[in-house]
């Protein structure tokens, strides 16, 4: 080979060795083991996988889908990825995409690589997640009707937030057809479009129990539900590809209704908190209008009017008052002349002449005898005394003087 | 009415809830007429009264849903 003329920088040559390496080698499986593994804090992590011949730095980006399972030195491991040069460092490195345990059973093998795979469309991808409802008003679960995952996903939610409405679509949850059982519950719940949230989940078990919540038919139809989807399977410690693909992932289906609907005792004291401060504002509105009815009344306008209003009772009581005084007057000398004319009247009432043996003639036609004239001999006259009276008839007619 | 067409998937205590929160700030802004002050302290007491019912419902039900190609049959149980 011939020696080249030119002198080349550092810089120049630690790219040309880039580019040779990156142009060079295809995206690779490497098969080592793992020594001085580190998890940095960033959550990127750095590992060399070594055999008897060479060692080969690694790097996983903190953005690649998590392995799922624990790193450990002296785990012998495949990696995949692309050889990379980092060129301040004057190193090749992999650039890890996804990391295998050796040896591991078919199972795991292609969970990791059905992982991977949809990893790379974004299956799992943050911003994919649907936010939850805050109150849901109707939860979908799909689970199997018996066993203990429908028990604690129903009372959990119906004691933590009874508003909700709770409808199950009953599913094996393991074993052949089961993947597509769920998915076929989850695309009803979408179609029927009554619930809000959808709830998949099972109790715990082990890879092959949980094995349907790995498969590609029910991960894609998490991933494609309009409704948000949360996946409560298994333990703690298990993590399906439903759970990475769900829009929330519980741990477990009893830790589901904390982390899915509000806590009824919560909301009732928020409630009462709103009473409070509903009624402490509206004392405040009433005595803020009560101060400033009370700061306009004793303002000069008012005042004004109060004074006028004041000045015509004046004049009205005035005007009362000398009313009154008429009345008294009048009453007064219309008394003293009923007082003349009653006397006048009990002057001239029979009751006295009576008194004085007079007594009352009056003819059978009630017309009272005033003179001789008024009589016949033979009439007959009603005579009324002070007591009693009499009938008689008339025997003789005298004028007057005899 | 009008917050029913606006989101329907908001749940009735939902509406009441936030509605209640509404109260509060249209109260403490002082420049509310007495008047209407008054009403809305009465739409409140109201409000509070569904939600408190709403978060004591004892009595809760699960409904089974059997999908089917015909359509969906839907069967009650009571959750103990």
């Amino acid at each position: 080979m011939k020696i080249a003329e030119e002198v080349y920088s550092v810089t120049r040559l630690t790219q040309a060795i880039r580019r040779l390496v990156e142009d060079g080698l295809p995206p690779l499986w490497v098969e080592g083991e793992i020594s001085n593994y580190v998890l940095h804090r960033s959550g990127h992590r750095y590992f060399t996988m070594k055999d008897s011949g060479a060692q080969l730095s690694c790097m996983m980006w903190r953005t690649r889908t998590a392995p799922g399972f624990e790193l450990t030195d002296g785990l012998r491991v495949r990696s995949f990825g692309r050889v990379t040069v980092w060129e301040q460092g004057g190193r090749y490195q992999l650039d890890v995409q996804s990391v295998l345990p050796v040896g591991i059973g078919p199972l795991q093998a292609a969970f990791e690589e059905l992982k991977r795979k949809l990893a790379a469309e974004g299956l799992f991808d943050l911003n994919r997640k649907r936010s939850l409802p805050g109150f849901p008003r109707a939860i979908g679960i799909a689970t199997s009707p018996t066993g203990a995952a429908i028990r604690d996903l129903v009372w959990g939610f119906s004691t933590r937030y009874p508003p909700a409405e709770l409808y199950l679509i009953p599913v094996s949850v393991q074993g052949e057809g089961a993947a597509e059982e769920i998915a076929v519950a989850i695309e009803a719940f979408n179609r029927l479009g009554m619930v809000d949230l959808i709830v998949v989940g099972r109790g715990g078990g082990s890879l092959e129990d949980l094995w349907a919540f790995n498969e590609e038919r029910l991960v894609r139809a998490v991933a494609e539900s309009g409704v948000p989807v949360v996946s409560a399977v298994g333990h703690e410690i298990d993590i399906t590809l439903c759970d990475l693909a769900a829009d929330l992932r519980a741990p477990t289906p009893t830790a589901a209704s904390s982390l899915v609907v509000p806590d009824r005792q919560e909301l009732k004291a928020s409630l009462a908190e709103r009473a409070s401060a509903i009624y402490r504002a509206l004392e405040r509105t009433v005595s803020t209008w009560r101060e400033r009815i009370s700061s306009i009344s004793g303002s000069y306008g008012i005042r004004q009017v109060v004074g006028r209003i004041a000045g015509e009772r004046m004049q009205l009581d005035e005007m009362a008052r000398r009313l009154e005084a008429a009345i008294i007057r009048t009453v007064a000398e219309s008394g003293r002349r009923l007082e003349a004319i009653r006397l006048q009247l009990s002057a001239l009432s029979p009751d006295q002449v009576l008194d004085r043996g007079f007594c009352v003639a009056t003819r059978m036609d009630g017309v009272v005898v005033k003179s001789g004239d008024d009589i016949a001999v033979g009439g007959k006259l009603d005579l009324r005394f002070k007591h009693g009276g009499a009938l008689a008839a008339v025997e003789e007619v005298r004028s007057d003087g005899s | 009415m009008e917050a029913e067409k606006k989101n329907d998937q908001e749940s009735i205590f939902e509406e009441a809830y936030q509605r209640l929160e509404a109260i509060a700030r249209e109260l403490e802004d002082g420049s509310t007429p007495l008047e209407k002050s008054f009403v809305l302290y009465e739409e409140a007491q109201k409000l509070l009264k569904t939600c408190h019912r709403m978060l004591d419902q004892a009595e809760k039900r699960l409904k089974v849903l059997q999908v089917g190609e015909g359509g969906v049959e839907v069967r009650e149980e009571r959750i103990e």
